[in-house]
């Protein structure tokens, strides 16, 4: 039981670390090249790339947590998201 | 009304009471952090979290029947209860959900007034351990889990425990940390305004999944006391009336809000600025959903307090009050020892009298303790209006008598 529960912290923490932390950056990128393409970063031109790169990065950001809410609202009917391919699909727990 | 009824309703009663104290525990977990950044305002926030709770308890419709089969010994692996509590027409099973949820109602009300963040499935489980001990002895306890399987005291909430806050407070350690040093050179604007969408998704996440898995609990066990009074005869589901009264009673708990709480877990332990408060948030919402995703029970509240300290940490030049989160981890031990002595208790003195005036006994001394608790409370009220004042440093001052005393 020791080592379950020690096997299952690791992977916690690594799916944390990917989520918990990597969309919180990617978040961060975002904001930040919404104020390069305002021209709002000292020292940096206005560049309408910014805009781009930042929708891409929202994009990301809004579909890992609707892929949460899918997940949550998924769970509570009996399945569950599987990530076996490449896209994530639902399955029967 | 039959006697054995009046033991039900108390029951159902009681768990109902259990199921608001749960919500109004928990609206800090999700919502601490945006009230304490003004991405909300306080009253959105409760709305906010008291609506998902309530679209997520309404969309579990998976049973949550063995709830109890994680630390004690009353159900089968089906759900149904064991034949040895069921002797006298299930009065003594009914007896040991009413003391058991009595001790995490007392548990749950002494950390809310104390302002201390506590898990209350570790009070439900402790107040249940409690009131099964002192009816069947040590043997109704399932400390440890068979095999390789994590379960029992030790699996669902010890381990957890020990776990759960650390794993979070890396996390969020590392994304703040990350995200600081990317917005490093915005301005105040972006820094304030930019994340707040960020932070506002991470939380409603984190109401949505609370609705789903805690209100299921108080289901389950209501489930069971209908089962053994002969009111319920199937494992398979559980009657609309108890999913509609459960969903209903923790969003309304939620919505009442827990401020004394929210102020402790979002001003006590360490300022927290929107980009902070956006990594705490989504740090917490990863690691409920992968731990859910293996199996592993951890407590929201252990992980949003892990969250909100690593933030702390995280930030440059952020000051962590050490001496705040001490406090909440000698409340997080002593939850479930407390919870049960209290159960414990509660089974005994209920166990004097005849059923269902033993029972109406030990609902009176649990009324008792509330009104109590609550009086207690609004001698220094904590609510919307005065969540999000300066948290005061703690002051050494002298007393009429000459001696140092800390204020």
């Amino acid at each position: 039981m020791w080592l379950t529960a020690l096997d299952d912290a690791w992977r916690i923490l690594v799916a944390g670390l990917l989520l918990g932390a990597g969309l919180p950056i990617l978040f961060a990128l975002g904001v930040k090249s919404i104020a390069w393409a305002n021209g709002d970063l000292p020292g940096t031109p206005a560049n309408p790339l910014g805009k781009v790169i930042a929708g891409v990065l929202f994009f990301a950001v809004v579909a890992a947590v609707a892929l949460g809410i899918t997940y949550i609202v998924a769970h509570g009917f009996g399945y569950t998201v599987g990530f076996d391919g490449l896209l994530p699909h639902i399955v029967k727990r | 009304m039959s006697p054995e009824l009046i033991l039900l309703a108390l029951v159902v009663v009681t768990a109902l009471a259990f199921d608001f104290t749960n919500g109004f525990h928990d609206t800090a977990n999700a919502m601490a952090a945006s009230i304490a950044t003004k991405a909300l305002t306080p009253k959105m926030a409760v709305v906010l979290c008291a609506s998902l709770n309530l679209v997520g308890a309404l969309l579990s419709v998976e049973v949550a029947l063995t709830v109890t089969n994680a630390v004690i010994n009353l159900q089968n692996a089906d759900g149904t209860p064991r034949p040895e509590v069921m002797a006298d027409g299930g009065t003594k099973l009914l007896l040991i959900l009413l003391a058991g949820l009595a001790g995490a109602i007392v548990w749950n009300l002494a950390t809310w007034l104390w302002g201390l963040p506590s898990s209350s499935s570790h009070a439900l489980f402790g107040g249940l351990i409690g009131s099964t001990v002192a009816a069947l002895g040590w043997g109704g306890v399932k400390w440890v889990g068979e095999g390789s399987s994590v379960d029992g005291v030790v699996g669902k909430v010890i381990l957890p425990a020990l776990i759960s806050p650390g794993v979070a407070m890396i996390v969020a350690m590392v994304g703040t940390s990350m995200v600081f040093k990317v917005a490093a050179r915005l301005t105040e604007r972006y820094r304030t305004r930019g994340f707040r969408w960020g932070q506002v998704g991470a939380a409603s996440l984190m109401s949505l999944s609370h609705g789903t898995n805690d209100a299921q609990k108080t289901m389950g066990v209501i489930t069971l006391a209908l089962i053994a009074s002969g009111q319920w005869n199937t494992t398979h589901e559980v009657p609309l009336w108890v999913k509609l009264a459960c969903a209903l009673t923790i969003a309304m708990g939620t919505y009442l809000g827990g401020w004394r709480i929210i102020r402790t877990m979002g001003k006590g332990l360490v300022e927290i600025e929107p980009p902070q408060g956006m990594s705490a948030d989504m740090a917490s919402a990863s690691v409920i959903l992968a731990s859910s995703q293996l199996g592993f029970a951890l407590s929201t509240t252990h992980v949003a307090t892990g969250s909100i300290l690593g933030s702390g940490v995280g930030r440059p030049g952020a000051q962590v009050r050490w001496g705040v989160a001490g406090r909440m981890a000698s409340g997080w031990l002593s939850t479930l020892p407390a919870a049960a002595a209290v159960g414990a208790l509660m089974f005994l003195i209920g166990h004097l009298l005849p059923a269902p005036w033993g029972a109406s006994l030990v609902f009176l001394l649990l009324a008792g303790a509330g009104v109590y608790m609550y009086l207690h409370s609004r001698k220094e009220p904590i609510g919307s209006h005065n969540v999000n004042d300066e948290w005061a440093q703690p002051k050494k001052t002298k007393d009429k008598h000459g001696h140092e005393v800390t204020v």
